[in-house]
């Protein structure tokens, strides 16, 4: 009877386990069959592991898949990526040959309707209209931008997305794709890096990059540049529940005190100005912005302060200078940027 | 003509799930829901939790289908996510009741041959006076006083058949620890069941 070695023992219980490969299953038996020794481990680890038989699999109850079926369709329904999935399907759907005939009937119908009433009747369509609309649009975007946080803050523990970042460590170099966080966007990119968001989710309606994102978000630490994220955040995201701050603002339109930062400055000096405390976000022609609370509400305001405290959303109380590393001294002074 | 999802991969799944097709998600579910649960079952062995769980992984799967890279098999990315998820589960109970989270220490760690000691030390087969039902509540009571780091391995060798690769891939640790828990987690497996077998003669 030829001893085993280590190597051979633990061969035989991987194989006992059933976690070896066939190639390796094959060598086990060749062993088992040919060393006596080898036969007696097999039965006694066997013998050892089989009250793990007693333990049948069971299979997954009917009512169990179809309820998971049933809550991804709710998701669905509630949240941005199931706007972005009834969209594709709805794109998908459409793309019939007597569909397209249609619309484009349909279309040109239109145009001719149109056209036909601004040679009469004048412009119908004021840029006042078009203006509303885009504002329309952005705050429904931003409380899709509230969902895509909800379905992270559901699938984490309750927890906002967070990373750490050095003491004094600078907020405001949006873009910086290096190993340190040096962005207070950073927080949003983890919400289009884990699938709850699109780049596409924080450019505001009204605004028209002059670039696009095409390539994969796990390629980056960071939103690519300034012109892919038309949204300022809240700095120092609030530690207590958000339930418990329904009035507090987290999100807003691009403040328009770090509109023109660029994170290939080597350093950020801004003074505010008089004129520089009166503007608006430039993302709606300077006529106001939209916020989104913590309750999920969304708010066009036209001016920058959003409650009875007259705080303003875009700058830190008693703070004239801004180098890009300043935060708030406490919850209640609210300070969206960059 | 209707499509016959189960002849196409996980990927161009999920791609035809991003791209709307309701049916194509419900064919990952259908593909994985089995296994899933019995991991779950027999990792965390609470109903309450299992089918919170269950359902959260998928909801996760789905809402982040777009980051997975399709170059790689599902079946570990889906149960790193229901590990990970089940842990946190199971965390968040133990905060809740206030009963420490069972991790194993390194003190407890036990070597091949001491597991190997354990296994195959001369003791008559125990269980021939329990009924099977009793056998199997018994086996289950064992396995989840079992701490979790090494239950989570137990249950993805034994009942899952996972190999040291895949379970490395999925806890994202390396195969030599994987290797050590398993150990650990068999021989220590090996010795409740024999007290508790003890304790059953001698009442």
């Amino acid at each position: 009877m030829i001893l085993l070695n280590s190597q051979q023992k633990e061969l035989l219980f991987d194989y006992c386990l059933g976690i070896t490969s066939e190639a390796e299953s094959a060598k086990a038996q060749e062993l088992v069959f040919s060393n006596e020794q080898a036969a007696k481990f097999v039965t006694s680890i066997k013998a050892s592991l089989s009250p793990l038989e007693s333990i049948t699999p069971e299979k997954c109850p009917d009512e169990l898949a179809e309820g998971t079926l049933w809550r991804i369709k709710q998701t669905l329904r509630t949240s941005q990526v199931g706007l972005n999935e009834l969209l594709k399907a709805e794109q998908r759907r459409k793309t019939g040959v007597w569909h397209n005939i249609f619309v484009r009937l349909a279309t040109a119908a239109v145009f001719v309707i149109v056209g036909s009433g601004l040679i009469t009747g004048g412009r119908l369509v004021s840029s006042y209209a078009r203006q509303m609309s885009w504002q329309t649009k952005c705050g429904a975007q931003m409380a899709g931008l509230f969902s895509g946080l909800s379905n992270y803050k559901n699938d984490n523990n309750g927890q906002m997305p967070t990373l750490a970042s050095a003491p004094g460590a600078p907020w405001w170099k949006v873009g910086d794709q290096g190993s340190e966080n040096v962005s207070n966007t950073r927080r949003m990119w983890v919400l289009v890096k884990n699938g709850y968001l699109q780049p596409s989710d924080f450019i505001c309606s009204s605004y028209k990059p002059s670039c696009s994102f095409s390539c994969k978000p796990k390629d980056y630490n960071d939103f690519p540049n300034r012109n892919l994220i038309t949204y300022s955040f809240r700095i120092g995201c609030p530690k207590v529940g958000l339930e418990k701050m329904s009035r507090q603002v987290i999100i807003a339109d691009m403040s328009p005190i770090f509109a023109n930062v660029s994170a290939s400055e080597k350093a950020l000096i801004i003074n505010i100005s008089d004129a520089l405390l009166k503007q608006n976000s430039p993302n709606h022609g300077g006529r106001g912005q939209n916020v989104l609370f913590c309750d999920g509400s969304v708010v066009f305001v036209k001016g920058r302060t959003v409650d009875v405290s007259l705080d303003d959303i875009f700058t830190i109380q008693n703070t004239q200078t801004y180098q890009g590393v300043e935060l708030p001294a406490s919850e209640a002074d609210a300070f969206l940027a960059p | 003509m209707a499509t016959d999802f189960a002849k196409i991969s996980d990927g161009e799944l999920l791609d035809r799930s991003a791209a709307g097709e309701e049916d194509a998600f419900k064919e990952i579910v259908s593909r994985y829901k089995n296994g899933l649960y019995a991991f779950l079952r027999n990792f965390l062995n609470r109903t309450d939790l299992i089918d919170d769980v269950f359902q959260e992984t998928f909801l996760q799967l789905f809402t982040s289908k777009d980051s997975f890279d399709r170059d790689r098999p599902l079946r570990p990315w889906l149960y790193t996510i229901a590990a990970n998820k089940a842990k946190d589960a199971l965390r968040k109970m133990q905060r809740t009741a206030t009963v420490s989270i069972g991790t194993m220490s390194d003190s407890d760690e036990m070597s091949f041959d001491d597991m190997l000691n354990v296994l195959t030390s001369e003791e008559e087969r125990p269980y021939d006076d329990l009924e099977k039902g009793e056998i199997a509540a018994n086996v289950r009571r064992v396995i989840a006083d079992i701490p979790d780091n090494l239950r989570e391995i137990l249950v993805m060798a034994y009942f899952n058949h996972f190999s040291y690769k895949q379970m490395s891939d999925v806890l994202r640790i390396p195969i030599g620890t994987v290797k050590s828990r398993l150990h650990t987690a068999v021989g220590r497996f090996a010795k409740d069941w024999k007290a508790v077998v003890r304790s059953k003669k001698t009442q």
